[in-house]
């Protein structure tokens, strides 16, 4: 009985966070042009740069010689990946600048089921636009990636979820405790984004930021799904073993960093609200 | 005095939580360097003889930087009509404001002047640091020769945005409507590509915007033309100031009178 009035909640979450999404239908379309606007941007800088479409130096660095297929798959891995870290923290600032997050937590759910039906409703959307996109982007930029190869990679991209999941949970305890969390977001999104390797190789960043990108679960996900996708899954074991380690690390570290966040929030309360 | 103390309101809002002073730079920089960086791994280092063909400037960090300094600046006021009125309306300030004896119009030319004056001093930082991190050339003669290209350029950029301030009192929540919009312009006045790879008519078209005079002016600065050698530039700037905000200013009043019976957009 307990479990149905959980999914019951979830799901009452999750209704909640769409509605809110869907009554500004002009944000859906804004956030798909979003993805065209970064891939029509690597076309574009390619093709004024180098005249081709196909780049030896990427190719060296990467194995990629189609920047457009590369960034594409960086772009859907990080746009995946964002989705846990902006689920758990913007679901407990929304309600914190809208004064109602002390009712959400005082209603007879686990917060765990809060979090997870707005992350629910994220990779629903998530969804939704890479189904848009992947088949816009194959006739509209041409890109080639063998589809066998892109779905025996979902599972890798899977392993990384757990790492990303755990990273948006610490971010979520973090959260709990700062006067005015927003830019502690922005800061914490625009880092993801910068040390993703979505757009480039890490392996051209100065080497203090290539270390703060493999200790974060988003760049080994990116490299791992774009081997898997290029070479198969026995090339990309290296990548995978990493990324397997450093998911459950940032799973456990997610689950016992968030624990601890909650109970100190149950005795000192929501920082300044 | 209204003017002062509508951008001295803006600037006490914003430098109120320094975090959010650092978010905005780092953000402005995080896209900076995913373009930059695309590019030199595309080109295998920092030179494209490509570019300098088609623009007369090869070195792709430069190009980028400029552009996107300039492009961040320019959309600056129409993001202070649509989210700085928007936010008024949603405190329910704003009417508030209207029924004070300040004009409308100095409210939010107040409003515009402020977010230009901040974003030109963020984007004064991260182009500091992006000139750091990309060791890019800078002189004193440079910098001095572009200020009045960049004053010149920011008059026009407040026209421009001048269009949203009519615009954001009529309809509910413009923010999407803007954000595609100032993405397009990235596209349309070649920020981190050159014009060349596009059609002829979106080139002609690109020449409406003032950044696509802009950044082409600063640019030819920076690689040594004097500004005989870029008045066709000079002059389209000089052109669109006037221009726009005549457009502005008519759609403006004209979003006042209807506002005036229908009211603020639904708020």
């Amino acid at each position: 009985m307990e479990v149905i009035n959980e999914l019951r909640a979830l799901y009452g979450v999750a209704v909640k966070s769409w509605r809110i999404f869907l009554s500004y239908k002009l944000w859906f379309i804004s956030d798909v042009m979003l993805g065209f606007f970064f891939v029509g941007q690597a076309l574009l800088i390619g093709i004024g740069l180098t005249g081709e479409r196909n780049s030896p130096a990427l190719q060296r660095l990467t194995g990629y010689s189609d920047y457009v297929t590369f960034a594409v798959l960086g772009f859907m891995v990080l746009g995946f990946g964002l989705t846990f870290i902006s689920g758990f923290v913007w679901s407990v600032v929304d309600e914190l600048y809208a004064g109602t997050l002390e009712y959400s937590f005082a209603a007879p759910i686990r917060r765990l089921t809060f979090f997870m039906g707005n992350v629910l409703t994220r990779i629903f959307l998530s969804l939704i636009y890479m189904s848009i996109y992947v088949p816009l982007f194959v006739i509209i930029f041409g890109i080639h990636f063998n589809f066998l190869n892109f779905i025996k990679a979902l599972p890798v991209l899977f392993v990384g979820t757990a790492g990303m999941i755990g990273m948006g949970m610490v971010a979520a305890g973090i959260v709990l405790y700062l006067k005015d969390p927003g830019p502690f977001i922005t800061i914490l999104e625009m880092l993801v984004f910068a040390l993703s390797g979505a757009m480039y190789p890490i392996s051209i960043l100065p080497k203090g930021l290539q270390i703060m990108a493999k200790i974060l679960p988003y760049a080994p996900t990116s490299e791992a799904v774009r081997k898997v996708v290029a070479y198969g899954y026995e090339k990309a074991s290296q990548e995978i073993s990493y990324l397997i380690f450093l998911s459950l690390l940032y799973a456990l570290l997610g689950y016992l960093s968030y624990k601890w966040s909650e109970k100190q929030a149950k005795t000192i309360g929501l920082k300044s609200y | 005095m209204i003017l002062p103390a509508v951008i001295e309101k803006e600037f006490r809002m914003f430098f109120r939580y320094p975090l959010r002073v650092v978010s905005s730079i780092l953000v402005g920089l995080v896209f900076l360097l995913q373009f930059v960086f695309f590019g030199q791994a595309v080109l295998g280092g920092r030179y494209s003889q490509l570019l300098a063909t088609s623009t007369g400037m090869g070195d792709y960090p430069t190009y980028a930087l400029i552009g996107y300094v300039l492009w961040w600046v320019s959309v600056s006021p129409m993001e202070a009509y649509v989210w700085g009125v928007r936010r008024e309306l949603q405190r329910g300030t704003f009417e508030m404001n209207i029924l004070s004896p300040a004009k409308i119009l100095e409210l939010l030319s107040g409003l515009a002047i402020s977010w230009l004056l901040m974003d030109s001093a963020l984007m004064g930082v991260v182009f500091a640091i992006g000139a750091v991190i990309f060791d890019i050339p800078l002189t004193v003669s440079v910098i001095l020769k572009s200020i009045p290209i960049i004053l010149a350029s920011l008059f026009a950029f407040l026209g421009f945005g001048f269009i949203f301030a009519g615009l954001v009192m009529l309809l509910k929540n413009i923010g999407p409507f803007a954000q595609i919009f100032e993405f397009s312009m990235i596209f349309f006045s070649g920020v981190f590509f050159p014009l060349s790879v596009m059609p002829e008519w979106l080139v002609a078209f690109s020449k409406t915007f003032p950044l696509t005079h802009a950044t082409s002016a600063v640019r030819a600065i920076f690689v040594g033309k004097t500004y005989a050698e870029i008045q066709g530039e000079i002059i389209w700037l000089l052109f669109l100031i006037p221009l726009y905000w005549m457009i502005g200013y008519l759609i403006f009043k004209w979003a006042e009178k209807i506002t005036r019976v229908i009211g603020y957009g639904g708020y």
